[in-house]
């Protein structure tokens, strides 16, 4: 798997306090890449180093198998879509005009520019100022200008803040499709629901720190979801010692693994406590993230 | 990119300002020649004189820093900045886009202060003598010899979100221009204080500050000279500054 964005070490120090560190990053080529974690934990800071709209403290950046330098910027960036923060937009020019912004500063053709609205939907709406935009309209033509380019790569700072529900299952299709056709999305949320949909590889910031990284199996791998024994008589499987709670189907247990579960239920099948299943509780994204934090919590 | 530039200007309020200081210049310049036709006697060349006495003192030099912090101000808006750096491949070309594109309404302004003064001339005070054509010229060499200030405007109204604080310096270098020029021992720094290069531009020819040469090549083309390499130097100075700071 070939890698689009590489980052070794990537860290950014402000005077007070180190917003990323020592990041370590993958995000490989054609996929959905989930950047999580909370408010304040980096996302930005980070893609904003990936497009050297400002500079590291220290680490190294490759994009598009290139190092990240001045001069190999210029000559990444028409490759490169974004939307960082909150989508851009001259309010007193209308949609239109602002991808023909886009368009001259980019020497896109006309068609490009037409089938990026026609993408996010704005074709009807183009001819309206962007000050009167709803905050989904804004967020679309954000998306629209990023497209436009016909992008290797696309970097999505919260793509989906503000949108109503229906507008977030459009854009996670859209990027989902995007990465269909083999171009590489990085997209970045604070909601788990979000990413979870749509991310075929994910990593997950806290505090400026890399806590995971990997597809979203590997990260349920990371967590043992608790072991429930269903059994008639709760009463004599808890007197076999076991640290375990009382549920009402019988007990259940925490931080079991495989080997140690076998054991357990070797133990009670000794001591003649009925069994009638033995399974692990299904686990959401969020559990996962949840233990994973340190119940740091997510928003 | 300059394309691109030019359509910003659209809708935007930079023809308003263009289109109002030179009205007032005219106006009061109506106004002061209408009340003192004794003094004022010489006919078209007073009246151009007392036009662009103010409009070259203060007007002129106002009208390009607020022109220029209209033009910079969308960029200050919402995440523009950003956009505006990763769809710029080379900050040079952006730099000078921007210059051009504020030296457009400039150039506006001296069009209607031209035509409103050979307008009101003719038909408000009804002066005698052949129409001063050359006053058009005068026009057109101040838009080139305003580049210095629309060089060093575009920098700092690049650098400050504030709309406000740009103009206000703008103002102090209207003071400390009007100082050289009406100072006898200030007057060398008159010919590279960029307020002060654009009152001896607008004055060529006048007779209403002293000292203020004549429409000649001679007096005309060391301004113009000046204000070329003035304005070159801080297109570079610019140009580093965007390196430096936005790009950091």
């Amino acid at each position: 798997m070939t890698s689009v964005i590489t980052t070794r070490g990537l860290t950014k120090q402000f005077k007070t306090h180190t917003a990323v560190d020592s990041l370590n990053l993958d995000v490989p080529q054609g996929h959905v890449y989930g950047f999580l974690g909370p408010n304040g934990s980096g996302k930005s800071t980070t893609m904003k180093m990936i497009l050297g709209l400002t500079q590291p403290t220290s680490g190294d950046i490759k994009v598009l198998g290139e190092p990240l330098t001045r001069a190999s910027r210029t000559k990444l960036l028409p490759s490169i879509g974004s939307m960082i923060e909150a989508p851009p937009g001259y309010g007193h020019l209308t949609g239109r005009e602002n991808m023909r912004i886009v368009q001259d500063m980019l020497d896109l053709s006309t068609p490009q520019i037409d089938h990026a609205l026609a993408t996010v939907r704005l074709t009807e709406q183009q001819h309206k100022l962007v000050r009167n935009y709803s905050l989904g309209m804004k967020q679309r033509l954000g998306i629209a200008m990023a497209l436009a380019r016909d992008p290797a790569l696309l970097i999505l700072d919260e793509p989906t803040n503000g949108l109503d529900p229906a507008g977030i299952e459009e854009i996670r299709m859209l990027l989902v499709d995007l990465a269909g056709r083999g171009i590489t999305v990085m997209v970045s949320s604070h909601l788990l629901d979000e990413i979870d949909k749509m991310a075929s590889v994910l990593g997950i910031l806290s505090s400026g720190k890399m806590i995971f990284q990997g597809s979203r199996d590997q990260l349920f791998e990371q967590s043992v979801p608790d072991l429930i024994i269903e059994t008639s008589d709760p009463h004599a499987a808890l007197a076999q010692g076991l640290t375990a709670t009382r549920v009402p189907e019988g007990i259940r247990m925490s931080g079991i693994d495989k080997d140690q579960t076998a054991k357990v239920i070797y133990q009670l099948a000794v001591a003649g406590v009925p069994i009638y299943e033995v399974r692990r509780v299904a686990q959401s994204l969020e559990d996962v993230f949840m233990d994973l934090t340190g119940r740091g919590g997510l928003l | 990119m300059l394309r691109a530039e030019i359509l910003k200007l659209k809708r935007s309020a930079t023809w308003i300002i263009a289109l109002i200081l030179p009205l007032l210049a005219v106006t009061t310049g109506t106004i002061n020649l209408a009340n003192n036709l004794d003094t004022l006697d010489a006919g078209w060349a007073s009246f151009t004189s007392q036009v662009t006495l103010f409009y070259g003192l203060l007007f002129f030099s106002i009208g390009i820093g607020l022109i220029a912090s209209t033009a910079w101000r969308m960029e200050h808006r919402g995440t523009n900045w950003n956009l505006l750096l990763t769809t710029t491949r080379k900050p040079v070309k952006l730099v000078i886009a921007k210059a051009l594109v504020i030296m457009i309404p400039v150039a506006f302004m001296q069009l209607v202060l031209v035509a409103g003064t050979l307008i009101s001339g003719t038909l408000v005070l009804g002066l005698d003598g052949a129409i001063p054509w050359q006053f058009a010229l005068v026009g057109a060499i101040s838009v080139l010899a305003a580049l210095p200030l629309i060089a060093i405007q575009s920098l700092l109204s690049m650098l400050l979100k504030s709309f406000a604080a740009p103009v206000a310096i703008c103002l102090l270098g209207c003071v400390v221009g009007v100082a050289t020029v009406t100072s006898e021992a200030l007057r060398p720094l008159s010919f590279i204080w960029p307020q002060a290069i654009n009152t001896r531009a607008l004055n060529l020819g006048s007779t209403a500050l002293a000292g203020s040469g004549g429409l000649t090549a001679q007096d005309a083309l060391p301004l113009i000279g000046t204000a070329l390499g003035f304005a070159l130097v801080i297109v570079v100075l610019t140009v580093t500054t965007i390196r430096t700071v936005k790009l950091r």
